[in-house]
């Protein structure tokens, strides 16, 4: 069998890429590690007859291109708003109930701070307005900001007049408000404690950073890339959990005549004079062919996947530096009912102190003892991922920094696992009467079964400088290596993670010419 | 009541308003310069506070002051004389330490002696970072265009300064871009190894600003202390002969010979308002001035919401004035000695005591220190930069005395519960504390001891929440952002007042390029 | 903390010999420029008898390991993994985009074990290119002090000490031997460009090495020497020296500055053939569309000289020294190069210098033009393209 191309790494972006290189008649196949497809966007048992959303609760804004390009719709791919955004527990009060519809919101802060409830309608339109900028960038390859070629001024000179449509004010607005902390963007705009503490986690979502960390607005306004005005921490539920993004893309790649192939994990990409010559199975079996995409993190591409004298050692420190820094636990709880009070969503973070106070144990190598918590029950939303009227709860709690100053312990992943569902459980008393199973994934977990490095879900932190043009290294952005033959069209890519299949598009996009 | 027309009016006599008056003086116009205080300088003074001994109260070294206003003025003729600060001593929690001296060899067998790789980085550390020093330069040197304007001087300034972004080699402009946008901490692990030396770097990277070494935006706060320049020389740090203060003083001896009025203890109350112009100022005492130009070198918050009335102002540059973050974060404490500190590292005297001797023994130290500000305390256990003028210039305190002044951080502004006297002087043990840790000796050898909390430095130099920078160097408040977008030309919202403060680009240190711009801009704007 | 500039292993034996206090920098260590007021004494005993150099303050590095090769054959230019054991080699390295860091010699030790010596630090950028490797790098640069012997009857000297036959020797190997029982490396090396031998040997034992050589070496005319003498032999053997006639891409601080092995006619020491190793790919692509500067040698005619000296009515005046500065060459009116390095020859009696020129005018025996300051005024005088080294004598290689 010869191929045209081989993708290492089945999970939505290796597939969308994949997909692509497939429909345009190259002769591709996937090779993916694990037993089952979806990398970090998978739907899996965790405990007979529980299905969880293993890593992420939602696979994140899929363009529209990628949607009608591969007919994802077609396919089973039909994702919805969750109606509960988030609700937001307030000590002694009324919880504050985040949702689409900017007027129900607007009415639940009202009893907590009438300013911010008058508020409410204008900064979902200031969030839509600059994330809707972000979107623009994302829908093509990074700029070239030094580059002085016709195509790359022009697309300068285009992403210029998308921000210039936005407005005196408007244009101000990017310019200020990306480098900043959310913590200051979200004291410029609203006075409730709870209501910022809540918002501040959008923008430290799986970074080691914390609120008061310059950088974070662009992390809570990239949350928000691709959903509607008033979708302030929207879910987008699809039915049968994330994974079903990856079988509708699984199923383009084979519908194409693209190979799909688990179990087949590739242990090292072969060069010959700068150029790839194949891939080598962990299970010893050779691979000859001409062009590898990879999927899987810059720094397990480069740093362990090929041989350190086939690149740069400059280049080798700048992928060195990528800063990856899981900082998140990610604990699934087989439930055997719905804990009174509950609802699909609910996120403890009750102050930005708080959260910055989280950030700080982190910062310094240890694990928050007192993390900020998102909680979903998915079965709220979609019953059948668990059997016979039985929940699955998941709960993502930051901060659990994979740099563990005393390193990680069995001991200690299962102290942290009872820490957080004991906090959980402060929030919703009966909870631990309900549990029949739990399962804990540390950032080293994540490491060890997804191939993420440091247990980033992002595949690199997504901070300004690793951002753009900078997204993995400044010198390599456009999904070319200094290999030839050799892509990466994985999450660490521009736009990266959150923008489910965008990096996969653009890089085959990009191999395709 | 006494009324008196001029062509401008300044108002603060600190070295950003000497500088002002100086050029529009140069250039002819009759300028007066208003300073509260009994003496000129704003932070940048020497100030006799105990008989003998001279004090740089607030403002202690030098190196961003530009060449060129330092050759326009011919301050050196006017007594501006800068003696070079040659050294680095950081004191570890082992008992060790780690020094960079003026010497490249000995710097070199110092770092090799605690990291062989760090002591290669280091050579091509400060290569990379001169680069950037050099492609940032000019920065310094422009009038920040307005990106939301299609005028052809702001495309031209927009493309100016994308310019000076394009001219650099790729690499180059990586670095500078991650610079721009990284933490200190995270921007040194990229170099070096050794934990101590990163603390010490990066504390350069958090001077003034309410940042720890891990906040991204912290690094280009590094690069901002690289730019210093004397005679030629990039990142060279000095000290003036007969403190800080006698920079200004040798400023304002220049503006004099060119004409310039300088009035002391003339404390404005308002900038007054006709037909939606400046015409002028009054004074606390009553005393009207009158002049077509008013130039402000007070920070926004003080200029605009205190010195003018919110109703003289468009809406949204007073939100923006408002949001504009000034957060004090440093404290001084100023000292009379009777002897040197004995440093246990480093014991006896020797060339140590003529640089700076820097309490940064570890990155977790710094930026824990930051951890207690960042909830409004000030540091139990504070970073420091520590200088001893005297042994400089002798002729700081009597013979055989010292002068030392520590720049300490972090002492929020917003301290919980307000600054009080029992918190100065606890705040000052702390100081004392933690050097008397590296020096036994340097309690007992204290004569006199003057605090300076973020408040005092308010109270005394008029500089909101006592920040040194007249605001943050952060990434949302520089250069066309600063202090406000759209008011980023020395202009403000109304005709004929001006800014010129280190609150105006490139911001602050004694750097006196704001002046120096804000004085060519309104010199554009009235007639010859 | 001491400020003193550090001293050399020899500097015990080395500081009476000083008669003026000539003592200059080196890699942070104090060298004698020369120990006699004049240093001609010095520069003959190169060329006619045997001088004793201390080029202790070389930065030397030990490669150990499994992979040591591998390793090596990563940074330098020069193929590794072919050399024997006992073989030295002179080469480059380079950077990603092919201009060279540094230059300086490896020397292969054991199957897996290499010295390396460099003008420059090289501990980090070695570390950063031993990724995936089994490999320990070591800084030996303190531990191992260095003395050259160089000159027409260094083979003799060191006969006479080491008490063996050295005749077997070739030019670029090395053999382990002992000199009144201190264990030595001895090189067939040097910077001289003659017959002569570099000594390696424990710091603590280089005392007595020094007194060793120095009284087996009396008899035939064993005369320390110091770097000014040193600077005139280089110039004359066509040897560069980094921050003189090359910078390391390391420092230079515009592109410009930078050289590549091409650029600097060391054609001979870059592998092409190797599928690895620094600055590979823009080596090749150098290679193919060939350099754009070339690194000769400059012979400054003396009839020129002369009358640009008659001129003004002054007889030719040489310099005493070699000089470090760059000087522009012309060839019909253009500038297409400079030199770098200068000297007088009193050996072969002809000006040399060493020089960058542009490809086109780099054949030997071409007319180019070099200037010279004769009375505070700018003049011109003919120099002529000649192939390097300017002296190369049997006896180097024999």
């Amino acid at each position: 069998m010869t191929y045209d191309a081989l993708v290492v790494g089945g999970g939505v972006n290796g597939l969308t890429t994949a997909a692509y290189l497939a429909r345009a008649g190259r002769k591709v196949v996937v090779a993916e590690r694990r037993a089952t497809l979806g990398g970090l966007c998978a739907t899996e048992e965790f405990h007979s007859g529980f299905r969880a959303n293993s890593c992420i609760d939602d696979p994140g804004w899929v363009p529209d291109r990628v949607m009608k390009d591969l007919g994802l719709a077609a396919l089973g791919y039909a994702p919805t708003l969750a109606p509960l955004s988030m609700s937001i527990p307030i000590d002694g009060g009324s919880p504050i109930v985040i949702s689409p519809d900017v007027r129900a919101t607007a009415a639940s802060l009202l009893p907590h701070s009438i300013r911010d409830a008058n508020k409410w309608a204008e900064f979902c339109a200031f969030v839509a307005r600059l994330s809707g900028f972000i979107e623009a960038t994302y829908s093509v390859r990074a700029p070239a900001v030094e580059s002085s070629a016709p195509s790359d001024l022009l697309s300068l000179l285009s992403l210029g007049r998308k921000l210039r449509g936005l407005g005196r004010r408007g244009m101000i607005d990017v310019i200020r408000t990306i480098p900043m902390p959310i913590a200051d963007l979200l004291d410029e705009w609203f006075e409730h404690e709870g209501l910022k503490g809540a918002l501040s986690t959008l923008g430290v979502l799986n970074v080691q950073h914390g609120p008061q960390s310059g950088g974070t607005a662009l992390v809570f306004l990239h949350n928000h890339v691709g959903l509607p005005v008033g979708g302030i921490g929207a879910r987008r539920v699809v039915r049968g959990g994330v994974g079903v993004l990856v079988d509708a893309l699984a199923q383009v790649v084979t519908r194409a005549g693209g190979e799909i192939r688990t179990n087949a994990e590739v242990a090292r990409i072969r060069v010959h004079e700068d150029c790839v010559a194949g891939v080598v199975l962990a299970s010893g079996e050779e691979i000859d062919v001409p062009t590898v995409v990879s999927s899987a993190d810059p720094r397990r591409t480069f740093s362990s996947l090929l041989d350190a004298g086939d690149l740069d050692p400059e280049f080798l420190h700048a992928i060195d530096c990528v800063r990856m820094r899981g900082p998140q636990v990610r604990v699934h709880l087989a439930l055997s009912g719905v804990p009174r009070g509950a609802v699909a969503s609910m996120v403890v973070a009750p102050t930005m102190t708080y959260v910055e106070q989280a950030y700080d144990a982190a910062k310094h190598g240890r694990i928050a003892e007192r993390p900020w918590l998102r909680m979903s029950i998915a079965t709220i939303d979609d019953p059948p991922l668990a059997s016979g009227g039985s929940h699955v709860m998941s709960i993502h709690a930051q901060y659990a920094p994979y740099h563990l100053r005393d390193g990680w312990t069995l001991e200690r992943r299962v102290a942290v696992g009872e820490s957080v569902v004991a906090m959980a459980a402060q929030q919703l008393p009966g909870l631990a009467d309900l549990v029949q199973h739990s399962v804990v994934l540390t950032p080293p977990c994540i490491e060890e079964r997804y191939g993420a490095t440091e247990g980033s879900l992002l595949h690199g932190e997504l901070t300004l400088d690793q951002f753009l043009f900078a997204r993995p290294v400044a010198s390599h952005s456009r999904y070319a290596s200094p290999i030839e033959g050799l892509w990466l069209c994985g999450s660490g890519t521009h736009p990266g993670v959150g923008t489910a299949g965008a990096s996969g598009r653009l890089a085959a996009k990009e191999m395709l010419g | 009541m006494t009324t008196q027309r001029y062509d401008a009016i300044v108002i603060g006599g600190g070295h950003n308003g000497l500088i002002n008056a100086a050029y529009l003086a140069r250039a002819g116009k009759r300028v007066v310069v208003l300073e509260r205080r009994h003496l000129v300088g704003g932070a940048a003074v020497t100030e006799e506070i105990y008989p003998g001994f001279k004090y740089s109260v607030f403002s202690y070294v030098v190196s961003l002051l530009r060449p060129e206003i330092i050759r326009d003025l011919d301050l050196p003729r006017h007594g501006l004389e800068i003696l070079p600060l040659e050294s680095t001593v950081t004191p570890t929690l082992d008992g060790d330490y780690i020094a960079a001296w003026a010497d490249h060899d000995v710097t070199r067998r110092e770092i090799y002696r605690h990291s062989k790789r760090d002591a290669d980085a280091y050579d091509e550390y400060n290569k990379l970072m001169h680069h950037m020093a050099m492609a940032v330069k000019p920065i310094l040197a422009m009038v920040p265009p307005d990106p939301t304007s299609l005028a052809p001087s702001d495309l031209r300034g927009m493309l100016d300064f994308a310019g000076i972004f394009r001219a650099l080699p790729t690499r180059q402009f990586h670095a500078l871009y991650k610079l721009m946008t990284m933490s200190a901490g995270d921007y040194l692990d990229e170099w070096f190894e050794t934990d101590v030396l990163k603390a010490t770097k990066s504390a350069s990277g958090i001077i003034g600003t309410f940042m720890g070494p891990r906040t991204p935006g912290s690094a280009y706060v590094l690069l901002h202390h690289y730019m210093g320049e004397i005679d030629g020389a990039f990142r060279a740090w000095g000290f003036a002969k007969g403190g800080t203060g006698a920079i200004s003083e040798s400023i304002a001896s220049a503006a004099r010979e060119l004409g310039a009025e300088i009035r002391l203890n003339a404390p404005v109350a308002k900038i007054l308002v006709k037909g939606g112009r400046a015409t002028g100022v009054a004074l606390e005492n009553g005393d009207e001035l009158h002049a077509p130009v008013v130039v402000t070198s007070l920070d926004p918050k003080r200029s605009f919401l205190s010195l003018l009335e919110e109703k003289e102002l468009p809406a949204d540059f007073v939100a923006d004035v408002r949001r504009y973050k000034i957060r004090g974060s440093s404290g001084k404490v100023n000292l009379s000695l009777s002897e040197l500190p004995d440093l246990t590292c480093m014991p006896g005297a020797g060339p140590h005591h003529r640089g700076a001797i820097s309490i940064s023994p570890s990155m977790e130290y710094v930026e824990t220190a930051y951890d207690d500000a960042k909830y409004g305390n000030f540091s139990r256990e504070p970073y420091m930069d520590i200088i001893i003028p005297s042994m400089i210039d002798p002729q700081m305190a009597p013979p055989g005395k010292h002068v030392m002044s520590i720049f300490v951080q972090y002492a929020p502004s917003n301290i919980i519960g307000g600054w009080d006297a029992t918190k100065r002087e606890a705040f000052g043990d702390a100081v004392v504390n933690a050097v008397t840790r590296v020096a036994p000796n340097f309690r007992s050898s204290i004569l006199h001891r003057q605090v300076l909390t973020p408040a005092d430095i308010e109270a005394i130099t008029g500089l909101t929440e006592g920040n040194i920078f007249q605001g943050e160097l952060a990434l949302h408040q520089l250069f066309f952002l600063r202090p406000a977008p759209g008011w980023a030309k020395f202009r403000a919202p109304l005709k004929g007042l001006y800014q010129c403060g280190s609150a105006t680009h490139p911001g602050g240190g004694i750097m006196g390029a704001a002046g120096r711009l804000a004085a060519l801009e309104i010199l554009k704007d009235v007639p010859k | 903390m001491d400020h003193r500039l550090r001293t050399t292993p020899f500097h015990s034996r080395t500081a009476p010999l000083m008669q003026g206090a000539a003592w200059r920098r080196w890699a942070g260590y104090a060298v004698a420029s020369a120990y006699e007021l004049s240093h001609e004494r010095e520069y003959y005993a190169i060329r006619n008898s045997a001088a004793l150099l201390d080029v202790s303050p070389l930065y030397k590095y030990h490669i150990a390991g499994r992979d040591a090769a591998r390793l090596l054959d990563r940074v330098i230019t020069r193929n590794v993994g072919a050399a024997k054991i006992g073989q030295v080699l002179y080469t480059t390295w380079c950077d990603s985009d092919g201009k060279v860091i540094d230059d300086g010699t490896v020397s292969r030790l054991d199957d897996q074990l290499f010295r390396l010596t460099a003008a420059d630090p090289n501990y980090r950028w070695l570390g950063d290119n031993a990724r995936q490797l089994d490999v320990h790098i070591e800084d030996v640069s303190e531990k191992i002090a260095a003395l050259a012997l160089q000159g027409p009857n260094a083979r003799l000297i060191l006969e006479q000490a080491t008490e063996s036959d050295l005749s077997s020797l070739k030019y670029f190997r090395l053999t382990r031997s002992s000199i009144r029982g201190i264990p030595v490396t001895i090189t067939r090396t040097g910077y001289t460009g003659d017959l002569g031998y570099e000594v390696w040997v424990d710091s603590a034992s280089a005392v007595p090495l020094w007194d060793a050589l120095v009284e087996s070496g009396t008899p035939y005319g064993i005369t320390p020497a110091g770097m000014l003498a040193l600077d005139m032999a280089r110039v004359e053997a066509g040897l560069l020296l980094i921050e003189v006639d090359y910078f390391s891409s390391r420092h230079a601080l515009i592109e410009s500055q930078k050289s590549s092995p091409f650029e600097l006619s060391l054609d001979w020491t870059v592998s092409l053939d190797k599928p690895q190793f620094n600055g590979r790919r823009a080596i090749k692509a150098e290679h193919a569309r060939g350099a754009a500067w070339k690194f000769v040698g400059i012979e400054v005619d003396w009839t020129s000289l002369q009358s640009r000296f008659n001129e003004v009515g002054l007889a030719p005046r040489l310099p005493t020294q070699a000089w470090r500065t760059s000087v522009p060459l012309y060839a019909g009116g253009t500038q297409v190069g400079y030199a770098t390095s200068g000297s007088w020859s009193p050996l072969l009696k002809r000006y040399l210098a060493l020089a960058h020129v542009e490809s086109k005018h780099a054949a030997p025996g071409t007319s180019l033009e070099i200037e010279l300051t004769v009375e505070h005024k700018r003049k011109r005088a003919t120099g002529t393209v000649r192939s390097l080294p300017f002296f190369n004598p049997e006896r180097k290689r024999k």
